[in-house]
């Protein structure tokens, strides 16, 4: 099995979509990153992560309604697959692993 | 709140480059994004920011696939196509010969008069401060004639140097092509062609290179001299010629104080030794009667010397001449007439431009230049159109071809491609061969032309400007044919290819009307050229001008040894005559001749020949009226003088009336003499044919110092003993002149070389042009007849004849060429008439001429359409209904 690596950026954006949850599409994403990251991505790495993330699998798209505040284009709305959720799962415990591997005295200073 | 949106070329082009499936969910995106930006920034900030945001989205992932297939490799198909085009080349040998030679003659022949023509369009162009010189010369106005002279009188620089702001430097150059300069240093003395005189600023003006010396100061001692590289090697081997002395005619002693590099052949003045025009003053001070000769005070405008001025940058040239007009008027002028004005006349424009009296040399010609200029494009469209003409002709075979690629998936630009890759090889095989053929024949060009011209690396980008050309031209002539091919259907190339190829044919055909129209124009241009030069070469000039030797330096000899030598020399059996003066050559003498009627004196230039005893039975000239000149009747045989036909016409006398008439004969500031006529003579041409008639004197000069011994033979037998004898002779009297002549018709012949070399070049670079569209068009016929191989079976087997079948093919051809020639005639006929008006004796351009052209370019024709007509109609239809 192919490794399931994940860049920083695209795990940030794959951490949005669970979090916009049913309205995922290009401009939600990039409005929740720079609600909560503070950075504002150009809309067009949102969109490459997102095609990125579908080709790896761990997301999918259906096409959502047009309004006429998007001149009658329909959205591409993204939701987590299976393989998404897994992986987001992964990379999480992958941290409190190595989190909790790390001595306290690290975190807490002090002298040895 | 009304939508707001971005320019609509922006979307445009989102949408041209973006993959569909993103391009809804992307635009719409960037839309609700650009109706924020409106609100709170201006509107170009906004479509900044929106085609700021496009841009970001050309990347990889966003930009639409095209096709199907996705080319890794460019090259791949490439090299295919290269390798396509060579087999194809392979399997039509004559076709791709014809259509690569004929590309590479024509481009050779252009390149060479590219080189001819760039080279007469770069004279003097090396001065740098060309563009401020100006050479003054004057203009003579009489009742007859203009005279437009090179020169002005010695005097004339310095009144105009001293009454001009406008003038920086001036300088002259004299020169006298009848001087005999001779110049010795140890063993060698010999008489040097290049013998210029000149002053100091000379260096200021003109930028001649220099190896060793002081431009500065190398001429300010009037015993100096300034030689060549070429004249230093002739006279001191490898020695250092600084400091070496010469001797110049067998009396000063001159040093070398300067080295000049070699002056460049497009110079429109060269020499190779200059020497200080104060010499030349010192030498001539006080020859004349009066013994106050000094040529800085000598405003007569018969002699005088090229004056170069450098001037202002800035200074307007025609205020300049007419500022001018002031010298003139008070130095020229000075009987109240306005006869006299002086020109001012760019440097640049000199060779091209000028074709003055006393030129310094024989100056190039813009009319020619852009005959040739003319041809060689012409050349080039014929070249194109062979090559439009067979690349469609190829294309149309190619049509199952092209349906096969298009039924294997093949895409429009790759059918492109193929032509284009094939056009390109033919193109750049042509260019090469084209650049070695111009290389091998250049020295002969060169020696044609009396040009150096060479192909050097400089040369290349401007050489590479005409490939490149041809380059463009073969590529627009193959996207035609093969934009055609590309546009059928697979099924119609595969299947039906008649129709499509009918109209290819048609418009082929009127590619050949060009062609033909353009070759037929050459042929009457040849012919109507040819009949010119011979009606001049051919042309009664009137007089004998055969047997006739004239010796150089014998202007030298005094009076009393030129009796002697006459008796020597008329011992001789061989020698019918001995004369001394100047009745014909190429050079011509003018004096005002004033006749006075009712009180008031009319002033006429007449050319003027100093004869010597018997010169009309030498030169066969018939008296018409009146009597000869008689040593022993005529008590002052000075002043007597003999007329021609045409001086009389020009007084409005009748040949009758003429005798015993009265001219003035005025001669700068001396007293004027007055003349009676005795004779009149018959009309002869005795200078250039170019010109009509001169009215002309013909005076006896009792000691006849100063002209030249004419030596007439009765035959031109044992040539080699006689110019022996005549040697022996001379050498006896004249120790220190060598022996040299000339023989009178070779000199009045030379006169015409320059002619006949140019269109003896126009010549050859029109049948030239005429090859070249026969080859096009023999390719076209093959091609015709291929096409028809079978429906030409199909007849023989139903009984058609060879002519008739022969008629069949090269029909159409040959009603081109018919129309071709029907639409030349006229062109052709006002283009050489126009031509033929510079000329005083015009050949009549008759029907025959046309008659010529039109049976030649049948005839050309003919050739190449029947051979390969003729060979299929003669050909067994058996083999020919085979051929699938």
């Amino acid at each position: 099995m192919k490794t399931n690596y994940l860049g920083e950026f695209e795990e940030l954006v794959l951490l949005t979509v669970a979090i916009v949850h049913d309205s995922a599409h290009g401009l939600t994403v990039k409005a929740e990153i720079e609600k909560q990251a503070g950075r504002n991505p150009l809309l067009s790495s949102v969109h490459k992560s997102l095609i990125r993330l579908e080709d790896k699998g761990y997301l999918k798209s259906y096409m959502g309604e047009a309004t006429a505040e998007r001149g009658g284009r329909q959205k591409r709305l993204y939701e987590l697959t299976v393989d998404g959720k897994k992986v987001l799962n992964a990379s999480r415990e992958l941290r409190n692993s190595m989190w909790s591997s790390a001595p306290k005295v690290v975190w807490e200073g002090g002298k040895i | 709140m009304s939508q707001h949106s971005p320019p609509r070329w922006m979307m445009k082009f989102f949408r041209w480059f973006c993959r569909e499936e993103l391009c809804d969910a992307v635009e719409g995106d960037m839309l609700v994004l650009y109706q924020e930006q409106r609100q709170h920034r201006s509107r170009f900030r906004a479509n900044l920011w929106y085609f700021f945001n496009v841009l970001t989205f050309l990347q990889s992932f966003a930009i639409k696939r095209r096709g199907v297939f996705h080319h890794l490799n460019p090259f791949n198909m490439f090299f295919n196509n290269l390798k396509i085009g060579f087999r194809l080349m392979r399997k039509h040998k004559t076709y791709s010969a014809i259509n690569v030679m004929g590309l590479a003659i024509a481009l050779s022949a252009v390149m060479l008069m590219a080189l001819f023509i760039k080279d007469e369009l770069s004279y003097d162009r090396f001065n740098s401060k060309g563009k401020d010189v100006v050479r003054l010369s004057h203009r003579q106005e009489s009742p007859n004639t203009t005279q437009e002279s090179a020169r002005l009188p010695f005097a004339a620089k310095q009144a105009i140097a001293e009454s001009y702001p406008e003038i920086d430097k001036i300088t002259r150059f004299y020169y006298w092509s009848e001087d005999t300069p001779l110049l010795a240093y140890e063993g060698q003395n010999q008489v040097e062609q290049g013998v210029y005189f000149t002053e100091p600023d000379v260096f200021e003006i003109f930028d001649f290179e220099w190896i060793s010396g002081n431009p500065a100061t190398a001429l300010s001692d009037p015993r100096s001299i300034v030689l060549t590289e070429k004249m230093a090697l002739k006279y001191f081997g490898h020695e250092n010629p600084m400091g070496k002395t010469m001797r110049f005619k067998n009396n000063n002693k001159l040093v070398v104080t300067g080295l000049l590099k070699d002056i460049p052949q497009n110079s429109h003045i060269t020499f190779d030794f200059l020497l200080p025009l104060e010499l030349q003053r010192q030498m001539w001070l006080g020859w004349d009667e009066e013994g106050s000769y000094d040529l800085e005070r000598d405003w007569n405008h018969a002699l005088g010397v090229w004056t170069y001025a450098l001037l202002a940058p800035g200074t307007d040239l025609a205020l300049f001449e007419d500022k001018l007009q002031m010298i003139a008027e008070e130095h020229l002028n000075k009987d109240g007439k306005d006869e006299f004005s002086i020109q001012v006349q760019p440097l640049f424009d000199i060779h091209l431009n000028s074709d003055k009296l006393n030129e310094a040399r024989a100056n190039g010609n813009m009319v020619q230049l852009y005959g040739l200029g003319a041809i060689a494009i012409l050349i080039l469209v014929i070249a194109c159109i062979n090559f439009i003409n067979l690349t469609s002709a190829q294309a149309n075979k190619r049509f199952k071809e092209v349906g096969l690629r298009k039924v294997m998936g093949a895409k429009k630009t790759e059918l492109v491609s193929q032509f284009l890759a094939e056009a390109l090889i033919l193109v750049s095989l042509a260019s090469t061969i084209a650049l070695i053929i111009a290389n091998v024949t250049l020295p002969y060009f060169n020696q044609f032309m009396g040009k150096s011209l060479s192909i050097r690396l400089e040369e290349l980008p401007f050489l590479s400007v005409f490939v490149v050309l041809v380059v463009v031209i073969a590529l627009l002539s193959s996207l035609r044919p093969s934009m055609a091919a590309v546009r059928i259907s697979a099924i119609q190339g595969l299947v039906n290819t008649f129709n499509l190829m009918r109209s290819k044919q048609r418009f082929s055909r009127f590619m050949v009307i060009g062609q033909f129209m353009v070759c037929n124009l050459l042929i009457i241009g040849i012919l109507v050229i040819n009949n010119q030069l011979d009606l001049l070469r051919n042309k009664d000039l009137g007089f004998d001008k055969s047997e006739m030797i004239i010796l150089k330096h014998s202007r030298y000899l005094r009076h009393k040894d030129f009796g002697v030598l006459q008796n020597q020399l008329s011992a001789l059996p061989v020698v019918q005559n001995v004369n001394r003066g100047y009745v014909a050559g190429t050079k011509s003498f003018n004096g005002s001749f004033g006749i006075t009627r009712g009180g008031s004196e009319d002033m006429f230039s007449l050319g003027v020949k100093w004869v010597g005893e018997g010169f009309n039975e030498m030169f066969d000239i018939q008296l018409i009226e009146g009597r000869n000149f008689d040593e022993s009747s005529d008590t002052n045989i000075e002043s007597a003088i003999l007329i021609n036909a045409a001086a009389a016409r020009e007084f409005g006398w009748s040949v009758e009336e003429s005798i015993g008439q009265k001219l003035s004969y005025h001669r700068g500031s001396r007293p004027e003499v007055v003349l009676n006529i005795i004779g009149v003579l018959e009309d002869a041409n005795f200078e250039s044919l170019y010109d009509p008639i001169v009215p002309s004197v013909f005076r006896r000069n009792k000691s006849s110092v100063g002209n030249e011994v004419v030596i007439k033979l009765n035959n031109t037998n044992d040539l080699h003993n006689t110019l022996n004898k005549i040697e022996a002779a001379w050498t006896s009297i004249m120790l220190n002149w060598p022996f040299e002549f000339s023989f009178l018709d070779e000199q009045i012949e030379a006169q015409y070389a320059k002619e006949e070399k140019l269109s003896a070049a126009i010549k050859y670079f029109a049948i030239l042009a005429v090859f070249i569209a026969f080859l096009g068009l023999f390719g076209l016929a093959s091609f015709a007849v291929q096409e028809r191989t079978k429906e030409i079976g199909v007849r023989k087997v139903l009984g058609a004849s060879t002519a008739s079948l022969f008629s069949l093919v090269s029909k159409r051809f040959l009603w081109a060429i018919t129309a071709s020639f029907l639409l030349a005639a006229p062109i052709g006929y006002y283009l050489f008439d126009q031509w033929l008006q510079d000329f005083a004796y015009q050949v009549q351009i008759g029907p025959a001429v046309f008659l010529t052209a039109g049976i030649m370019s049948l005839v050309v024709a003919l050739i190449a359409v029947g051979f390969k007509s003729l060979k299929a109609a003669s050909r067994n239809p058996v083999n020919t209904l085979r051929y699938e």
